[in-house]
């Protein structure tokens, strides 16, 4: 209970200062202030452009790989109990996303430069 | 009310608030960042749920992974700000119905189902990692290796679809 | 204690607005998105009652649709960056080639 009572005070401390700051601070809104601030240095360019598709199978590929993983959290953790079993279990998990892999290399997936 | 009752309040409120703001934003890159903070209040009420495997889950794969990928879809699309384009009318009524249904029946189990708001004595089901891994190779072999071969169709899916020439 | 209604309640709320903005939306990447709002609330009442009736069984569930919903995102996003690479236009209404 004295901790959520922290949480509330905290919380609308917080909240109160930032309201303070918001009334009484001076306000002065410049162009160059409200340009991303990038080291000082001049922008490099205005905004996020469009960049290359390689990067988004990078990304589609990550998260696949990504799911996979997880499933193997819960896997490691019982297979001191059921060693055979999980063994093959993995093994056949494996051999089918083995394909997939072998696939995306053939594919040219993996390669950056073109 | 105790610090458990008052953070599952608080998640989910959070969460309803998060996802009214998903659903209002004009700029789609905006949405997905109000979606982000709205899967993860949902994860801090996992967590509060003791299933703390899901909960990292949700935030290592859907946080981290799949509004990653939205995000990325998002910029490379460069999105601008839909607005006008009135919808058509029958839509509008499907709308109508579907959320007048939905919240009748969630007001229906506000104010007649009152038994099913009693609180109930809980046990421990901890869902941790360990608890789940047994459960998953004792009762759910078949569909553990099912999910490889969706992996599989969705990993070939996508080097098919996004590569560098259509 | 919070009773389990409340988890149905809020799990109701949320798909409620998953499919207000799957019909009110108009760009395909946010009616996406409120699938994603959607199977959110299904995960959340399923993890509700994996509490309530002391069972695992409801998170493994969880866990596989959250799977299911990994090689969803993947799919339809690279569908919908083809439909724009395609067509120039990500909004529902103009994409009318089923239409025949």
């Amino acid at each position: 209970m004295e901790l959520f009572l922290l949480f509330i005070i905290v919380g609308l401390l917080t909240l109160g200062m930032l309201f303070i700051g918001a009334i009484l601070g001076p306000k002065k809104i410049s162009k160059v202030k409200l340009e991303p601030f990038e080291c000082g240095s001049p922008l490099l360019q205005k905004e996020i452009g469009p960049f290359s598709i390689k990067y988004y199978m990078v990304a589609l590929l990550f998260l696949i790989f990504d799911i996979e993983v997880a499933f193997l959290f819960p896997w490691a953790l019982v297979f001191k109990r059921i060693k055979l079993t999980a063994f093959i279990v993995i093994l056949a998990y494996f051999l089918v996303l083995i394909v997939g892999f072998i696939y995306a290399w053939k594919k040219g997936a993996f390669e950056w430069e073109e | 009310m105790s610090l458990y009752s008052g953070f599952i309040y608080f998640f989910g409120i959070l969460s309803i608030f998060l996802g009214i703001m998903v659903i209002t934003r004009k700029n789609a890159i905006h949405s997905a960042v109000y979606l982000i903070f709205c899967i993860l209040s949902i994860a801090g009420l996992f967590f509060l749920l003791q299933a703390e495997f899901i909960a990292g889950i949700q935030i290592i794969v859907y946080a981290g992974g799949i509004m990653v990928i939205y995000v990325f879809t998002i910029l490379l699309i460069k999105l601008e700000v839909v607005k006008g384009l009135k919808r058509r009318w029958e839509i509008k009524l499907i709308t109508a119905i579907v959320f007048s249904a939905l919240s009748g029946e969630i007001l229906y189990l506000l104010l007649r189902k009152r038994e099913a708001l009693l609180p109930e004595e809980y046990g421990i089901a901890k869902g941790t990692v360990q608890a789940v891994g047994s459960y998953l190779l004792r009762d759910y072999l078949i569909p553990f290796e099912v999910v490889s071969l969706l992996l599989l169709v969705a990993m070939i899916g996508a080097i098919m679809l996004s590569r560098k020439k259509v | 204690m919070i009773p389990i209604g409340y988890y149905l309640i809020l799990s109701g709320i949320l798909f409620t607005l998953g499919i207000i903005a799957f019909f009110i939306k108009k760009d395909l990447i946010t009616m996406f998105m409120s699938i994603e709002i959607m199977l959110n609330s299904a995960n959340l009442a399923f993890i509700a009652f994996s509490r309530n009736l002391l069972s695992i069984n409801g998170q493994i569930v969880v866990f596989f649709i959250i799977t299911l919903a990994a090689a969803e995102a993947c799919l339809g996003l690279a569908i919908i960056l083809l439909i724009f690479r395609q067509r120039k236009t990500i909004r529902s209404e103009e994409i009318n080639l089923m239409k025949g």
